[in-house]
């Protein structure tokens, strides 16, 4: 087997990882917002489901979760998983990185000082304009770092979605490799992950950059 | 009247910080608040801009009740839309200025009355630059506040709290947070607003600059109002002990 075919072959997965890594950050970027603020809410209750919901997802790992998110309908339920398959992968994925996504905000929004709602209410702003157009700009300034981060190491924990036998790139690797007892596959894996990874870096550092005007 | 305080209590915990204030504002007038730190100066403004609630007692802005003790002796305040229209009444400046770092300087002065009192885009703008004139920071219109000094940037949130027309403006020790040279740039503009009858109560550590502006003196100690009047019977002759003890300190 050639490189290129090997290379057309995983290419097909390369585009599944690209699917699993966009939709869970469309996803779980906003919700992990509404996470954030139901877990900052007055309600004790919601509060407490919030503290408990993210410390599931960051306390068990992502395998077994996109496992319980596959197979529990189906034990629970006994729901067809039939095409269900890709939808359980989003929705593990994305519930997973909201839990660590509502962590980063709840710190970004920790570290704006209290005098900035304060002026903003003195100002008349109302809660709503108070957070959009005051607080979380600069929260996002504030995230930016350790936001990179958490986009970096979903880039490499896609490969995560063999567990349910979906045939991503880093499952395709593994199985050329196998058929064709050739350690090229891996190479091929290792220089997607990393130039994808450096998009990403070099993306983040010019979002960073565009907030450099102000301290 | 445009404040009225009555009776107010405030505690935090067990320890009680405002003990049954009573403070009327008139329109025109300057009063200065002093006294020693702790002695609830600041918790004061921060009841009147009602960024804290006070436990009982009563407050109104242009004779529009804002807060009242209820049946049951706590406070009760108004409905919410009521209180919105009370907030157009005052603003407030801060010690630490607390401007919003990520907007320009007249992006902070404009945002509220845009955003807020939802008025005309170019007349704010312009009635914006009028206040950074007097402020004497035209030229840093575009400017971000991390660029400014400490007196530029209090100058900033004292246009900024301008742009809104309050009624009354309040200051949380304007100077305190600025290297001795600056002050005298903030607490110039200042003298300038209570030139043109900017109707103002300011909790300062200046006392020359208290005794030269206001038109009536507050000093509080422990909670409590332990003197008030002309400032230069509160300065020249105090009658409490407590009053000429804390000047005394402060002449050393």
């Amino acid at each position: 087997m050639t490189i290129t075919t090997m290379l057309s072959t995983m290419g097909v997965g390369m585009l599944r990882s690209c699917a699993i890594f966009f939709l869970t950050l469309l996803f779980s970027l906003p919700l992990g917002m509404v996470v954030m603020l139901l877990r900052r809410s007055k309600i004790k209750p919601v509060q407490w489901i919030m503290k408990i919901y993210i410390a599931i997802m960051r306390g068990t790992p992502l395998m077994l979760q996109l496992l319980a998110w596959y197979f529990g309908p189906y034990y629970l339920f006994e729901m067809p998983i039939r095409g269900y398959r890709f939808p359980a992968i989003i929705i593990g994925f994305s519930m997973n990185y909201a839990a660590y996504f509502a962590e980063i905000y709840r710190g970004g929004m920790d570290s704006i000082p209290i005098g900035q709602h304060e002026a903003a209410t003195v100002l008349g702003y109302s809660k709503t304009q108070t957070f959009f157009r005051i607080i979380l700009p600069q929260v996002v300034k504030t995230i930016l770092p350790s936001v990179t981060n958490e986009i970096i190491t979903l880039v490499k924990d896609t490969s995560l979605a063999f567990t349910l036998a979906y045939n991503e790139m880093f499952s395709l690797a593994k199985q050329i490799a196998a058929s064709q007892t050739s350690f090229m596959p891996f190479i091929i894996a290792g220089v997607f992950y990393f130039i994808a990874n450096y998009a990403v870096a070099f993306g983040m550092e010019r979002v960073e950059k565009a907030f450099d005007y102000y301290k | 009247m445009i404040l009225e305080m009555k009776h107010i209590q405030k505690s935090f915990g067990e320890h009680c910080v405002l003990k049954d204030i009573n403070l009327s504002v008139d329109k025109g007038e300057v009063v200065s608040v002093i006294g020693p730190s702790g002695s609830g100066k600041s918790t004061l403004l921060r009841c009147a801009t009602f960024l804290e609630r006070i436990d009982s007692g009563e407050i109104r802005y242009m004779d529009t009740v804002a807060a009242s003790t209820g049946e049951d002796g706590g406070a009760v305040y108004a409905h919410p839309d009521e209180m919105r229209k009370i907030n157009r009444y005052f603003g407030l400046v801060f010690q630490q200025f607390h401007l919003f770092p990520h907007y320009s300087v007249i992006k902070n002065v404009t945002d509220a009355p845009i955003k807020v009192q939802k008025r005309q885009k170019d007349e704010v703008r312009a009635e914006a630059m009028e206040l950074l004139k007097k402020m004497n920071l035209a030229d840093r219109a575009d400017y971000y506040p991390c660029q400014l000094s400490g007196g530029q940037q209090q100058r900033v949130a004292i246009a900024r709290a301008l742009a809104l027309k309050p009624e009354i403006l309040f200051f949380d020790e304007p100077t305190s947070a600025l290297d001795p040279e600056l002050t005298g740039e903030v607490l110039k503009v200042i003298r300038q607003l209570a030139e043109e009858k900017m109707t103002m109560v300011v909790v300062t550590h200046e006392m020359p600059f208290a005794r030269a502006v206001s038109n009536r003196v507050i000093f509080m100690d422990k909670g409590v109002i332990v003197e008030e009047g002309d400032p230069e019977k509160v300065f020249g002759s105090p009658e409490q002990e407590r009053t000429k003890q804390f000047l005394l300190n402060y002449q050393q």
